[in-house]
């Protein structure tokens, strides 16, 4: 072979084998690849759809009034806190299912106001994305001993929260008509430390009433 | 007698009286309680070492901290010392999730209960209890301040800790819960920088070389925060590229309060060490009803609340 065939021949066979090498790897974010290898062996989902399906009238059944809440709030914080509040660890945070009625205030609102004239607080229905531990806390139905790690525990607060969005915020806010009534059941945190004069309530279950 | 047979008798009795003063005095030494930290080399390490090994000796213990120095063979000659040395109960800090497993499981076989702190193992029922921060719902905490000051768009960076920490996955998927709601929000880069501060600047620096325009970065450490926020200020870009960290390092809580930094996620370590060596103390005196693992919640730290708050916990 002359000189010249093998300039031309060595730069070839380099760029043959580096398409062959780059057409053999991927590449994918950290995240992701995470997520599959914990996904092979848990998931969050079945188990959160499993207790939307079976279990949560169970746990609504639990949900206390948001008058008494709100009473109770107002006059032995102390006393709600233990006797309705659930935690997970040391936080001073309470996590509270309550129920109680609502009046549609039309589309494109991110909250509804609960109704509960001279309330202590003020009270809304959650009605955009859901972030945090609000919800799954309060069902009181998930442990994080049941879990091998705090990422799957996590991860079910996340899904909760995601199915949250979509079976109750974006499925009712395009059906429900302005001004009617609703009957609902929540999850609301309490920060035991510093009682906020204005409360978001995560819907868990929305009604039109008559 | 005469003194040639009385002599030997002698110096026989007073080596009975001196092993039996020895001996006498071993049993009413403290019992020993180890504590096992990640590394030493970060001041939030620190603290928790210094915090256990406090509580530790005012329940009434010898209390000895050993460094693994990120380092998980180091760690496994810790625990195999530790076994052979008749210590009651070990507050443990691990180097990794999956790589601490087998030295909790060698203590646990050798009758020695441990009690993880701040870092948790992927095992259930090997260690006694954990006692963890909450770093999903703080992250939650800083995502929503995150997407609230960039009103929901933009591009911007993360700098993860070591890969094989289950707080650093925590910490960024409390995070991106909140951030990858938000479309119009794009991470263009994600890179571990292991925790440590030089690491981030390092990568940092190689990140705004490619991403000039980010408008932000999530650091899952405040020591990264620091090294990003050296790096951003040697671009020039200090008063454009907003960061937030996770610890409450002094350093950071004063950066906040300067507005270097934006926001962290306040961790209680001295909470962490506190619970940890009361649970040891309780086990040790027949206690063994514990929880598997205790969350300890995360608060987040802003220029508007910081005042609230000093290094690694509440102000007094």
């Amino acid at each position: 072979m002359s000189a010249s065939k093998k300039y031309i021949l060595l730069p070839v066979l380099l760029m043959v084998i580096a398409a062959g090498v780059w057409s053999s790897v991927y590449f994918e974010p950290l995240d992701t690849r995470k997520d599959k290898e914990r996904i092979e062996s848990f998931n969050p989902r079945e188990m959160v759809d499993y207790f939307w399906k079976h279990k949560l009238d169970e746990v609504l059944e639990t949900a206390i009034d948001l008058s008494l809440f709100d009473s109770l709030l107002k006059a032995s914080p102390a006393i709600l806190m233990e006797q309705h509040g659930k935690s997970v660890g040391v936080t001073s945070r309470r996590s509270f299912l309550v129920k109680g009625f609502a009046r549609s205030v039309g589309s494109g609102v991110e909250n509804i106001p609960a109704t509960l004239p001279g309330g202590f607080v003020r009270y809304s229905l959650l009605m955009k994305n859901v972030f945090g531990n609000a919800a799954r806390n309060a069902t009181d139905f998930f442990h994080v001993d049941d879990f091998e790690n705090t990422m799957d525990f996590n991860a079910v607060a996340t899904e909760l929260n995601s199915l949250i969005l979509q079976e109750v915020i974006a499925h009712k806010l395009d059906s429900i008509p302005h001004g009617v009534s609703l009957r609902f059941f929540g999850a609301v945190e309490v920060n035991s430390e510093e009682i906020q004069a204005e409360m978001e309530i995560v819907p868990l279950r929305l009604e039109i009433t008559p | 007698m005469n003194m040639k047979t009385l002599l030997p008798l002698l110096l026989m009795f007073a080596s009975m009286m001196l092993f039996v003063s020895c001996n006498s005095g071993r049993t009413t030494d403290k019992a020993r309680v180890a504590v096992v930290i990640s590394t030493l080399n970060n001041p939030w390490f620190v603290v928790l070492a210094d915090a256990a090994k406090k509580r530790a000796e005012e329940l009434g213990y010898d209390a000895v901290v050993f460094d693994s120095q990120n380092n998980p063979s180091k760690e496994t000659e810790h625990f195999d010392n530790i076994i052979t040395s008749n210590y009651k109960a070990i507050l443990f800090n691990p180097t990794d999730a999956k790589g601490s497993v087998a030295n909790v499981k060698a203590a646990k076989e050798a009758g020695i209960p441990v009690f993880c702190m701040d870092r948790e193992i992927d095992v259930k029922d090997l260690a006694v209890s954990q006692i963890l921060s909450d770093n999903y719902s703080g992250c939650v905490l800083l995502g929503q301040d995150f997407v609230k000051r960039l009103k929901g768009k933009g591009t911007y960076v993360e700098l993860l800790g070591i890969v094989g920490d289950n707080n650093t996955w925590n910490r960024s998927r409390g995070f991106h819960s909140v951030v990858d709601t938000y479309p119009d929000l794009k991470m263009v880069a994600q890179q571990s920088g292991e925790f440590d501060r030089n690491k981030a600047m390092e990568v940092m620096e190689s990140m705004l070389q490619a991403h000039p325009g980010i408008n932000a970065v999530f650091c899952g450490n405040d020591a990264m925060a620091m090294g990003a926020y050296q790096a951003v200020l040697a671009a020039g870009k200090a008063d454009k590229i907003l960061i937030y960290g996770f610890d409450g390092a002094a350093d950071v809580v004063d950066a906040i309060r300067d507005g270097k930094i934006v926001a962290t996620g306040m961790q209680f370590p001295k909470t962490m060490a506190k619970t940890a060596a009361e649970y040891a103390d309780r086990h040790i005196k027949g206690e063994r009803d514990f929880q598997q693992k205790v969350p300890v919640a995360v608060e987040l730290v802003t220029k508007e609340n910081v005042d609230k708050y000093v290094s690694y916990g509440k102000a007094e």
